[in-house]
């Protein structure tokens, strides 16, 4: 007992510093808002594209906010759209400096094609049936959307109470629901089928580490878990009856751990950052589960799905003198794949797993030649190895960068910069046993964009002028050329103009008006060959003339060209007891493509991507009183659409039965909404 | 170690604690214990800035009770002494820290580092593009703004230096950027990243999988681009082409597969729903209204992605 006064004093000595401070911080803070209002709009259904990713069907709604602070506990609460199909539901709080947590709710439409029609019944399901007697009537066909609404929730839990120790969880689980077009078929007729979308996936995200001004590390772990409620969506096929099969997203089972560590304060103020990750993702599959036939010589019935992925990285940034920054950066990633490779009599649908490695290595600087001029360059080289992929067996890519930035005219800011890549890539093509006759004769003369060797031009050229404290304009300009080298069939070459410009001009304290101005040109040529193998002899070497008329050498050019502008203003009246604002944007697309071939006349693709969008929204808040204001606003959008390929759109063309997805192109849809805000 | 030992040891700590915290709470605050060192106190701030400091008073900075600015004498903590701004009578930057272009970024972004250098948020502030490029922590963040509104203005903000992204992110095609559901720091990280385009992931594709789970597979049949980057065949702000697609379909799926009968066969203005050779490898959805899992397949025996 005698020991008490001792603990006593030491206890009091340790709260009364903290108690201290508290009772002379009593700092005590409550605002909000709720807002209940409605909206009511005329055409919002015939294109889904006016709401894509927004609810703005008539109805009524809400929003609310609440902040509430007490010493240092805080809590924000804040709800939007309440009511609606994209609502969302935040709820923030924490003591600073000690710990924060978060709990979120949020709802994402995606429309993606109204008025849609099918001849099936069991939609929504992985089971679709005719429930027509006439397939080929449209008429009688069942109307449905295209949608998918993605629902996630969770929370984040973050802990700093023992500085400079960090803990952080967070656990959400994201839904997606609803429908999208799946096409179907083959050779014998097509069918555009509505594929229910019913995923869920659970996440679980754990990380923590240490921070000091010298060194940081943190560890982190990830498990994700996805499922699909429908693997397999079966089909009545209109053509013959028969029961088809589409497999759908398998479930699949993802984990990763990875470590960064950064040490900083080192020799010329430098910094070493190491990072390392280690993922893998599974699935699984059956024959017995999909239900289909067992085909003749298949090695096994079941596949295991395993892909795993190692990253290890390390830059080193260092500032060796006043005006010299340097980065020196190594990374290495690498993709295994240890999924069962499936085999069948004759080989032609074997698996070929594919796998692929990456190391990178480069070095960049940044040295300010004097007070107004800086110039940057680098070199970073990249070393692909892909396994089974005969065209792009490794790529090896050169990368040189320079930049010049220059402020040597008061009030302007001028960037220029150049960008060159040499991509280099090595083919293993086996044709050994094959002939020109052989259609898979064909595959040592194609090179895909996405690997074949090229150089890439890139010059880019950038102002920020600010000619008063209150008037900001910016203008860039990037001009992107890719040359694909001795390309016999594939892309041949792909360029690219971006020009875009904006404007931000503070009147006065009561008018902000800003704009901007964007366009863009894209220009790609190919090669292709038209061939039938097998038939009558046609050649499948196109650099020989076969002399058979209908296997010949085409080439195709598509042209587009983009522009936009937007004006937006902001406005206070009447002491800012008024506030307005206006948004207008306009967006033109137009492009088109041609096709040639020596001797042989085709008709260019015009209108090839056509659009126009004109949008305006207004919005007016009216300060009725000290706590109310109410807000009336305006929304209109006007979208056309021209392509060749849905002029005209039919349901059931020639072979081919379609359920109209995407063909709502063009809209004219106002809003008009009003709402009432209590603020406290 | 007895009881008695452990207590008695304890004391001293305790008074160690006691005066250490004292201290400090003494030495933070140079609006109170600092007037010889140039410190003049919000107070007289206020008299000439008086909406700069009716701003900050609503502000997470200026509560009492965190250890920040209002801890350790208010305007004076971010701004620096004052006494001479004030004996110069004041003006645009005349002796005191003001955060504006006449300061170097990475001095502005220090003044902020002082407090929040141990986020671990910030872990790679310093060799991030942003601070290399000479953004600064007030570029973004409104230092001034009401409680819970500091967070910078996304979309907005970010397009003010990122044009191209604000004309993707309103094309025809795009991800819901501008309808406030996927921000920009829902995908990169602006405080600094070693990653590419300071993506928040491993790499792009990772990235992209952790929203579309639906395409992680792995799948019986691989389609390798998309295996390997998601970008060879998608852009992710915003396209012209649907589905966020750098071209086309069918002539983004013809760059590549141009093999016998129809991948290699030329569909022209004439294969249309009204045109002289109607064709469902090119109307309509093109090449996706048969192969539709394009982003792999899992029936046996399917290697052309039909079912």
């Amino acid at each position: 007992m005698k020991h008490k006064p001792i603990i006593l004093a030491a206890a009091l000595l340790l709260i009364l510093p903290a108690g201290t401070r508290c009772l002379a911080a009593d700092d005590t803070y409550l605002s909000g808002s709720v807002e209940v209002g409605g909206q009511i709009n005329d055409g919002a259904d015939e294109g889904a594209n006016f709401q894509m990713y927004r609810d703005l069907s008539d109805g009524v709604f809400g929003d609310f906010l609440i902040d509430y602070y007490k010493d240092n506990y805080f809590i924000r609460g804040e709800g939007e759209n309440v009511g609606l199909d994209d609502q969302s539901y935040e709820l923030k709080g924490g003591r600073y400096q000690k710990y924060k947590y978060s709990l979120f709710y949020d709802q994402l439409p995606h429309n993606l094609s109204f008025g849609a029609r099918s001849f099936y019944s069991g939609i929504g399901s992985g089971n679709l049936v005719i429930d027509t007697a006439s397939p080929n009537n449209p008429s009688t066909w069942t109307e449905f959307d295209y949608d998918i609404e993605t629902t996630q929730y969770g929370g984040v839990i973050e802990f700093t109470v023992v500085e400079p120790y960090f803990l952080k969880i967070k656990v959400d689980r994201q839904e997606k629901d609803g429908l999208k077009p799946l096409g179907s078929g083959g050779f014998a007729g097509a069918v555009e089928l509505p594929e229910p979308v019913d995923y869920a996936t659970n996440n679980f995200i754990i990380n923590g580490g240490y921070r000091s001004d010298q060194i940081s590390f943190k560890l982190e772990g990830i498990y994700s878990a996805f499922t699909n409620d429908n693997n397999y969506l079966d089909w009545t096929n209109p053509g013959g009856g028969a029961t088809e099969l589409n497999a759908l997203a398998p479930d699949n089972d993802y984990g990763r751990i990875g470590a960064d560590f950064t040490w900083r304060q080192l020799p010329w103020m430098s910094t070493l950052v190491l990072k390392g990750s280690y993922a893998q993702v599974t699935s699984d599959t059956s024959v017995e589960a999909s239900g289909e036939d067992i085909p003749a010589g298949l090695n096994t019935t079941t596949f295991d799905g395993d892909i795993s992925t190692t990253r290890l990285s390390a830059t080193y940034f260092s500032h060796p003198m006043d005006a010299l920054d340097t980065k020196l950066y190594l990374d290495y990633y690498d993709r295994n794949n240890d999924s069962t490779v499936i085999e069948y009599q004759g080989g032609g649908n074997d698996l070929h797993l594919f796998a692929y490695s990456k190391f990178n290595l480069g070095l960049e600087a940044d040295y300010r030649l004097n007070a107004t001029n800086k110039l940057s360059g680098g070199y970073d080289y990249r070393d692909i190895d892909r396994t089974n992929r005969p065209d792009g067996e490794n790529s090896s890519d050169n990368k040189l960068f320079i930049e010049l930035k220059n402020s040597w005219i008061d009030n302007v800011v001028a960037k220029l910069g150049y960008t060159y890549l040499n991509r280099d890539t090595d083919t293993f093509f086996d044709t050994i046993g094959l002939t020109p006759a052989d259609a898979a004769f064909i595959s040592q003369f194609i090179s895909r964009y996405d690997v074949a060797s090229k150089t890439m031009h890139d010059l880019e050229l950038a102002f920020e002028f600010y000619p008063l404290e209150s008037l900001d304009l910016g203008l860039s300009y990037n001009y992107v050329d890719n040359d694909y080298e001795d390309v016999v069939l594939g892309r041949t070459q792909d360029s690219g103009h971006q020009l875009y410009g904006d404007v931000m001009w503070r009147t006065t304290s009561r008018l902000n008006l800003s704009a901007f101005i964007g366009y863009e040109n894209y220009e790609a040529d190919s090669n292709h060959y038209n061939h039938r193998a097998g038939f009558e002899f046609q050649s499948a070497n196109p650099t020989v003339d076969d002399g058979n008329p209908d296997s010949f050498v085409w080439t195709q050019s598509i042209n587009t060209d983009f522009w936009t502008f937007g004006l937006m203003a902001e406005m206070g009246f009447m002491r800012d007891r008024l506030k307005a604002s206006l948004a207008f944007q306009y967006q033109d697309s137009d492009g088109d493509s041609d096709i040639s071939a020596p001797g042989e006349t085709f008709t260019p693709i015009d209108p090839f991507q056509d659009y126009e969008i004109t949008s305006l929204e207004l919005k007016g808040v009216y300060a009725l009183t000290e706590k109310f204001d109410l807000s009336l606003g305006y929304i209109y959008e006007k979208s056309t659409y021209k392509d060749l390929q849905y002029i005209g759109y039919e349901y059931t063309p020639p072979g081919t039965l379609l359920s109209g997805a995407y063909s709502d192109h063009d809209y004219e849809a106002q809003v008009g909404y009003l709402t009432i805000r209590y603020n406290f | 170690m007895n009881r008695k030992n452990f207590i008695l040891c304890l004391l001293p700590l305790c008074l160690l604690l006691f005066a250490s915290t004292v201290s400090l709470g003494a030495a933070a605050n140079p609006g109170e214990g600092g007037l010889e060192n140039g410190f003049i106190g919000a107070e007289t701030c206020q008299e000439c800035h008086e909406e700069q400091y009716a701003s900050y008073a609503k502000t997470i900075h200026s509560r009492q009770a965190i250890k920040g600015p209002a801890a350790q004498g208010a305007c004076e903590a971010c701004h620096g002494p004052g006494a001479m701004h004030v004996e110069k009578g004041g003006g645009r930057g005349v002796d005191i820290f003001a955060f504006n272009d006449d300061v170097k970024a990475s001095d502005r972004s220090a003044r902020c580092l002082q407090c929040h250098q141990t986020n671990h948020d910030m872990d790679l502030w310093e060799v991030g593009a942003h601070n290399r490029n000479e953004v600064s922590c007030d570029s973004c963040h409104d230092l001034h703004a009401y409680s819970g509104e500091q967070r910078p203005n996304e979309p907005e903000i970010c397009f003010s230096c990122h044009r191209d992204v604000r004309v993707d992110a309103n094309k025809r095609s795009r991800h819901a950027i501008i309808e406030d559901k996927i921000s920009c720091s829902s995908c990169h990280q602006p405080h600094g990243s070693i990653s590419e385009h300071m993506v928040k992931a491993d790499d792009p594709q990772q990235l992209c999988y952790s929203c579309h789970a639906e395409k992680r597979g792995p799948f019986v049949y691989e389609h390798p681009p998309v295996e390997e980057n998601c970008r060879y065949c998608h852009t992710p702000h915003g396209s012209t082409n649907a589905k966020l697609l750098t071209e086309k379909v069918p002539n983004l799926c013809q760059d590549c597969h141009t093999w016998q009968r129809h991948p290699g066969t030329p569909y022209d203005g004439e294969s249309g729903f009204s045109g002289r050779s109607p064709s469902n490898r090119f109307f309509a959805r093109g090449c996706l209204n048969c192969h539709s899992a394009i982003h792999g397949g899992n029936t046996i025996e399917n290697h052309a992605f039909t079912r």
